[in-house]
């Protein structure tokens, strides 16, 4: 699952994902609301929950932080195996802090999304 | 000690130095009473009653011996007239003589009190020559002991007992008349005493008045002058110099405040220098980043025109990605160019907002006409502001209402004004969108959006605007909302800016 504001991103990221080849299906949601919006209905509308989630941090409305605090609300079932921070620039000490206390958050990537970087991902997480 | 020390000890110590006197003039006058007191009890009334007891045994004495001598009482008399020429008389003797002790050299009562003794001594050798005489009852019998006697107690004893008696006569005179001097003395003295204390009293109170007030004054008077000085320093005037003459603390304290405000003024005019270079470095920057941009775009039109038919359906995606891309960066920029051109005109003009607002209807007409909107504007004030930015300002904010509308509801948009003490107080109010609770902190950041571009193009840079430009009219924006209701924008301005 590819959670970001900006279409741009989602549709770079979808494309080196289907290069790879590696995933069932991809699902975009263009920030933190949609996203929820999207696993909370997983079971009423059969969305299949997702193994993996690219999570922006800065988004308008909902952020990731945001997104992430009403993500650890949700039933166990209804998360993913694995959520990973997507950074435009690196962490500040304060953010570091908040990510390591929420016990979602597998990891950091660095923007752009690459093939060689979702290669050594999947190897380290699956 | 320093000066204001020296001052408020001055003034303390006058009052200090009237208690001490006025302490030690009323010992003194209290030891002069005692003194003329113990005078009078030690001196003058012992005299007095010493003098009276002679004089009641003086003419007891010669009333005695005239009885023996005449009416031959001889038993009777006798032993009277022995105790007082034996015991009483010797001993008021030998006490006139401790009397005289008491007396000055040079006092005339002196030889008064001689002639008393003397005449005292006097009449006893007499009387104990009478005694010899008229020692039987036989004696009296013979003619020539009592013509002698006789004549013993009519020339000689009757002239001693007048003596005396006129001698003890003066005395008390002047016993009473030393007496009514000590009172007249102790009066005089005291009478003094207390116009000296109500002088003293009077020219101390009026001397720590004096002193008390310039003290006061000589307070005050800095404390004021630094008082004023930062006031003008509140009021962005760092020019402004403390001038407290003399070397007391409050100079020192003056010249200390201005070695602050100088180093205030350098610091501030340090921070004016680098805020105007931030300022250039971002307009110089947002400008010269604009071209490559324009490049980015000019040549994605191109290659969107000329290569259409050549290219897939994927990379036209790709194409139109990036002109979105490069069309929003170059607003992003824009936005930044914009923000850092706030402020540069620094010239504060009336405007008519009624007026203004009218103008900027005519503006913003497309928008209006394409979202329907209604524009509902109360009566506005005149305002002396920096034109250009508040207009700014309104289109911002009349822009984000009609922006932020609920899909299918046309927006409608209330402007009014209300007066307060030092400000005027505008609210721009739709029914729009609202914002949520929790977001509403976020929107007057820079770059902060709370939709996507999907949902309401933007830049996020549009409230940043707001703010800065609130901030150059000394007042402030906050917003009122409930989520799905519309927002209000309540922003102050300043009266005191011409």
């Amino acid at each position: 699952m590819l959670i970001d504001d900006c279409e741009a991103t989602n549709y770079y990221n979808q494309i080196i994902i289907n290069r790879l080849d590696c995933a069932n299906s991809i699902v975009m949601a263009q920030g933190g609301e949609k996203a929820l919006e999207y696993l909370k209905n997983t079971s009423s509308d059969g969305n299949s929950i997702p193994d993996l989630i690219f999570l922006d941090i800065n988004m308008p409305g909902m952020n990731g932080w945001e997104f992430l605090e009403e993500y650890e609300k949700l039933s166990n079932i209804k998360q993913a195996k694995v959520v990973l921070l997507m950074l435009t620039t690196s962490l500040n000490p304060d953010d570091q802090d908040k990510a390591s206390k929420l016990g979602n958050v597998k990891g950091f990537v660095n923007k752009p999304l690459e093939t060689e970087k979702l290669q050594e991902l999947l190897v380290a997480y699956f | 000690m320093t000066k204001i020390g020296y001052k408020l000890v001055l003034g303390f110590g006058m009052f200090i130095v009237i208690l001490i006197a006025h302490s030690v003039l009323g010992q003194l006058t209290t030891d002069q009473a005692l003194e003329t007191h113990d005078r009078l009890t030690t001196k003058i009334e012992p005299a007095v009653a010493l003098l009276n007891d002679i004089r009641t045994a003086n003419k007891e004495l010669y009333l005695l011996v005239a009885n023996k001598v005449i009416d031959h009482k001889n038993s009777s008399t006798s032993n009277r007239i022995k105790q007082i020429i034996e015991v009483d008389l010797p001993y008021f003797i030998s006490n006139m003589v401790l009397l005289k002790k008491s007396l000055e050299p040079t006092d005339p009562r002196n030889k008064n009190i001689d002639t008393v003794a003397g005449y005292a001594s006097k009449s006893i050798l007499l009387i104990e020559e009478i005694n010899s005489l008229l020692l039987t009852s036989k004696d009296y019998e013979d003619p020539i002991k009592i013509d002698m006697t006789t004549d013993l107690l009519n020339n000689r004893l009757s002239v001693f007992s007048t003596e005396i008696d006129n001698g003890i006569s003066f005395l008390l005179r002047k016993y009473k008349q030393e007496l009514e001097n000590k009172v007249a003395e102790l009066s005089n003295e005291l009478q003094s005493n207390s116009r000296f204390f109500l002088l003293t009293s009077l020219l101390f109170i009026g001397f720590g008045v004096v002193i008390t007030y310039r003290n006061t004054r000589a307070i005050v008077k800095p404390i004021n002058a630094l008082m004023n000085s930062v006031r003008s320093i509140q009021e962005g005037n760092y020019e402004n110099k403390v001038s407290i003459k003399g070397n007391d603390e409050f100079s020192m304290l003056g010249t200390a405040f201005n070695q602050m405000s100088e180093s205030l003024k350098s610091s501030f005019d340090q921070i004016n220098t680098k805020n105007k270079e931030l300022e250039q470095f971002v307009y110089i920057a947002s400008h010269d980043l604009q071209e490559p941009l324009r490049t980015v775009n000019s040549f994605t039109d191109l290659l969107e025109k000329d290569y259409k038919d050549k290219l897939d359906e994927t990379a036209a995606i790709y194409i139109n990605f990036i002109s979105q891309a490069s069309h929003r960066m170059s607003l992003l920029v824009k936005g930044l160019l914009d923000y850092s051109r706030i402020g540069g005109n620094k010239e504060l003009t009336k405007v008519k907002c009624n007026e203004m607002l009218d103008a900027l209807k005519d503006d913003l007409s497309t928008l209006i006409s394409t979202e329907n909107a209604t524009l509902e504007v109360g009566i506005l004030p005149e305002l002396g502001v920096y034109k250009i930015e508040f207009r700014l300002l309104f289109q911002n904010l009349i822009n984000n209402a009609i922006k932020f509308h609920k899909p299918g509801i046309p927006p409608i948009v209330k402007i009014t004004a209300a007066e307060e003490k030092d400000f005027w107080k505008f609210k721009i109010s739709d029914n729009g969108i609202g914002i949520k609770e929790n977001q509403k902190d976020k929107i007057f950041g820079m770059f902060q959006r709370l939709n996507t571009q999907k949902e309401f193009a933007g830049t996020g840079i549009g409230l940043a605007h707001c703010v800065k430009i609130i901030e150059m009219h000394g007042g402030t924006i906050t917003v009122e909302s409930e989520f799905g209701r519309g927002s209000t924008f309540c922003i102050t301005i300043s009266k005191k800016l011409i």
